[in-house]
C-alpha cells in the first residue's frame, strides 16, 4: 500500500472542518437512524447538496459518518422501543426488546453498541489492508470490461434487492433512460429536451435524489399521520454503566460468534447490490443454528443481539470498497455515495486506489472514527435519544419538506431543480407504492452517462466484438446467471416437486 | 376487468417507452439512438410481461377480496393525494414568496391543521428560516430564491426609485 497516500489521508484529519463534518454526519445519522420511517437513504439524500459547497475531504466523510451512525441509531429504538429504526435493526429487535422487558436494556444496548462499533472498525481495517490486493485486479480491467461491470452492478441491485426481479430491472432501465435527457456525451447533441433549455444539462442528480427518496418519505409520513412510534411512551432509562459494560463483556465471551458475523457482514457488503439488511438476517440465522440453546432465541438471547449488530456495520466497509474500487455500489446507500463522487468529478474505479488513494483512505478511516463517535454518543445518551422516535410527524414532515426542496435548489441555484424534485416525487411515490426499486432507478441514472461513454469508446477502439475478451465474457455470464437465477430455481423446484408427487 | 394501480403504472411505462422508441428512431446519429432504442424496447417488453402477470393475478383474486381491496385502495389514493397537495401547496408558496416565507407558512398551516400547539408551531416557524438563512445565505453564500412576488416588488421599487 502507498504509505505516502495513506499518510496524506490521515493528514486530512488535522483539519478541524473535517472533524466538524464527521460530527455533523454522526449527529444527523443517529437522529435519522432513530426515527422509524426515515432511513439512511433519506439522510444521505438530504445532505447530498452539501457535496457541492464543501470540499470533498469534508463532504464525503460527512456522508460516510452518517451512514455508520444511522445503522447504530436504528439499534437503539429496536432495543428500547420495540420499533426498528432501520431495516438493518429488524433482527436486533427480536431478542433486544425481550431483554429490555426483562430489565436488561443496558446489557442489550452495551452488547449491540460494542458488536456494531467493533464490527465497523475491524472491517474498515480489513478493507484498508485489502487495497494492495484489489489494486492489481482493478488495474487489469479494460474499458470494455467497465461496460459490463456497470451492467453487473445494475443487475445486482435490481435483481437482488427487495421486490420483484422484473420490477427491479424495469427500475434500472428507467434510470438509464432518464439519464439520456440532455446533451449526449459523444456527439454533444441534445436528446429528449423538447426545446427546454433547462433540460439541456439533463436532470439534476440532487433533485432526482430528493424526489425519489426524501420527499416520498415525507409524503408517507403525512399519509401515516400521528406519531411514528405507536407504543407506550415509557422508555427505560439506561443509567448503569455496569449494565453497558456487561453487554460489552458478552461480546468478548462470544468472540467466535462476533467474528463469524463480522465476516458475513463484510462478505455480503462486498457483494454488489445485496446490502446490510440481508447480512443481518443471515448473521442472526447462523447465530441461532450454531447456538447451544437455540430455543432461547426470540425471548432474550444475547447472541441474537450480538450477531446482527456485528454484521450490520461490518457490511459498510465491504460495500464501500466495492463502490470505490469498481464503481459498483455494494448497497443502496453506497449508490448515493457514488452519486456524490460523480458530482465532484471523481469517477470510481482504478483512480480511487491510485490518484485519489488519500481520499479513499480518509473515507475508510472515517468509518472507524464515525463508529467510535456513534457508539460513545449512543452509550451516553441512549434513553434520551430514543425519545426522538416519539417526535410527532407534524414536526418532522415540515422539516423534511423544507430541507429537501431547499437542498434541491441549493446545488445549482435553479428553481427548475425544485420543479424537478416535485415532479419526480410522483415517480418516487409510484415506485414505493407498486414495489419497484428506487435505488436501482437512481443507480441507473447516475451510471447511465458513464455506461454510454464507455460503450461507444469500446465500440470505437475494439469494434462490435469488443466484448470477446475473457473478463468481459465472464461478466456477461455472471449477469445472465443472476438474471435467470430466480426463474431457473423456481423451475427446478417445480420439477422436483412434481417428481416427488409422482414418486 | 378492473385494473389495479400497478397495472395502470405499467401501462404508463409502456406508453412512455413507446414514445421514447418513436423519438429515438427519428434521431440522426447512431450514437444518439442506439441505447435509448434498445432500452426502451427492453423495458416495454419487461413491462408487458409484468402487466400480463398483474392481470392474471387480479383475475385469480375473488370478487369480495377485490371489492374490499378496491375500497381500501381508493382511501389510500385519496390520502396520498391530500399528502401530495401539501407538497404542491408548499411548492407554490416557494414559487410565489420564496423559501423563507414559504416555510413559515407551511409550518404554521401544517402544524395547526394537525393539532399542533401555537407555541411549538411558532417556535419551529422561526427556527427553520433562521437556520436556513444562517447556513445557506451567511455561511455558504448561497442566495435563496426570493419568490415571484418579492422579485416583482423589488423591480417596482427600482423602477419607481
Amino acid at each position: 500500500m502507498d504509505i505516502g497516500a495513506f499518510m496524506q489521508g490521515v493528514s486530512y484529519f488535522g483539519d478541524l472542518g473535517v472533524w466538524l463534518s464527521i460530527f455533523v454526519g454522526v449527529a444527523v445519522g443517529l437522529i435519522i437512524g432513530l426515527i422509524p420511517g426515515l432511513n439512511t437513504l433519506v439522510g444521505l439524500a438530504l445532505i447530498l447538496p452539501f457535496v457541492f459547497v464543501l470540499p470533498p475531504e469534508q463532504s464525503l466523510p460527512m456522508m460516510v459518518a452518517l451512514f455508520a451512525a444511522s445503522i447504530t441509531g436504528g439499534s437503539i429504538t429496536a432495543i428500547l422501543v420495540n420499533v426498528p429504526g432501520q431495516d438493518t435493526s429488524a433482527p436486533t429487535l427480536i431478542d433486544g426488546f425481550p431483554l429490555t422487558k426483562k430489565g436488561e436494556a443496558g446489557r442489550a444496548l452495551g452488547a449491540a453498541l460494542t458488536a456494531s462499533g467493533t464490527g465497523g472498525i475491524t472491517t474498515a481495517v480489513w478493507a484498508l489492508l485489502m487495497i494492495p490486493l484489489v489494486l492489481p485486479m482493478v488495474m487489469a480491467l479494460r474499458l470494455g470490461d467497465m461496460v459490463f461491470i456497470i451492467l453487473l452492478g445494475l443487475t445486482f441491485i435490481a435483481v437482488l434487492g427487495r421486490g420483484s426481479q422484473i420490477k427491479g430491472l424495469i427500475s434500472g432501465g428507467l434510470g438509464l433512460v432518464i439519464s439520456f435527457i440532455g446533451f449526449q456525451t459523444t456527439t454533444g447533441v441534445p436528446r429528449f429536451t423538447f426545446g427546454s433549455i433547462y433540460l439541456y444539462e439533463g436532470i439534476d442528480m440532487i433533485a432526482l435524489a430528493m424526489g425519489l427518496f426524501a420527499l416520498p418519505a415525507a409524503i408517507s409520513l403525512i399519509v401515516r399521520g400521528g406519531a411514528i412510534a405507536e407504543v407506550d411512551a415509557k422508555i427505560v432509562a439506561i443509567r448503569q454503566t455496569r449494565a453497558l459494560l456487561q453487554g460489552a463483556k458478552d461480546v468478548y465471551h462470544h468472540w467466535g460468534l462476533w467474528l463469524r458475523s463480522n465476516l458475513i457482514g463484510y462478505i455480503v457488503g462486498l457483494a454488489p447490490g445485496v446490502g446490510a439488511t440481508a447480512a443481518t438476517f443471515v448473521a442472526y440465522g447462523q447465530a441461532k443454528l450454531s447456538s447451544k440453546h437455540p430455543e432461547t432465541f426470540g425471548s432474550g438471547a444475547i447472541e441474537g443481539v450480538i450477531a446482527p449488530e456485528a454484521a450490520n456495520n461490518a457490511s459498510q466497509a465491504g460495500s464501500m470498497l466495492t463502490t470505490l474500487a469498481l464503481g459498483i455500489p455494494g448497497s443502496a446507500g453506497s449508490a448515493l455515495l457514488l452519486a456524490a463522487l460523480l458530482m465532484i468529478g471523481i469517477i470510481p474505479g482504478p483512480q480511487m486506489l491510485t490518484k485519489h488513494l488519500a481520499l479513499t483512505t480518509s473515507m475508510l478511516l472515517t468509518v472507524i472514527i464515525g463508529n467510535v463517535l456513534a457508539v460513545v454518543i449512543a452509550a451516553s445518551l441512549a434513553s434520551n435519544l430514543a425519545k426522538l422516535s416519539f417526535v410527532p410527524n407534524r414536526i418532522i414532515v415540515p422539516a423534511i419538506l423544507f430541507v429537501a426542496l431547499l437542498g434541491a435548489y441549493a446545488g445549482e441555484q435553479q428553481f427548475g431543480d425544485v420543479v424537478t424534485a416535485v415532479v419526480f416525487t410522483g415517480l418516487g411515490l409510484a415506485i414505493r407504492r407498486f414495489g419497484y426499486s428506487a435505488p436501482a432507478l437512481f443507480l441507473g441514472f447516475i451510471l447511465g452517462t458513464l455506461f454510454e461513454k464507455y460503450l461507444f469508446m469500446s465500440l470505437g477502439s475494439g469494434g462490435p466484438l469488443f466484448f470477446l475478451k475473457p473478463v468481459s465474457l465472464t461478466l456477461i455470464v455472471i449477469i445472465i446467471a443472476v438474471i435467470f437465477m430466480t426463474p431457473i430455481k423456481k423451475m427446478l423446484g417445480y420439477i422436483f416437486r412434481r417428481g416427488v408427487k409422482a414418486a | 376487468m378492473k385494473m389495479t394501480g400497478s397495472a395502470y403504472f405499467l401501462v404508463v411505462i409502456m406508453v412512455t417507452m413507446a414514445i421514447v422508441s418513436g423519438i429515438s428512431l427519428n434521431m440522426e446519429y447512431l450514437e444518439l439512438k442506439l441505447l435509448p432504442l434498445i432500452l426502451s424496447i427492453t423495458i416495454f417488453a419487461l413491462a408487458t410481461i409484468a402487466l400480463t402477470r398483474e392481470i392474471l393475478s387480479v383475475r385469480r383474486t375473488t370478487g369480495s377480496e377485490a371489492t374490499g381491496a378496491a375500497g381500501g385502495g381508493a382511501r389510500l389514493v385519496r390520502r396520498h393525494l391530500i399528502a401530495y397537495s401539501w407538497l404542491a401547496g408548499y411548492f407554490l408558496a416557494i414559487y410565489l414568496f420564496g423559501f423563507l416565507v414559504a416555510i413559515v407558512m407551511l409550518v404554521l398551516a401544517y402544524m395547526r391543521t394537525h393539532d399542533g400547539r401555537w407555541l411549538a408551531a411558532i417556535s419551529l416557524a422561526i427556527l427553520l428560516p433562521v437556520l436556513a438563512y444562517t447556513l445557506f445565505d451567511i455561511l455558504l453564500n448561497i442566495d435563496l430564491y426570493q419568490g415571484l412576488v418579492f422579485i416583482w416588488l423589488e423591480r417596482m421599487t427600482w423602477v419607481r426609485g
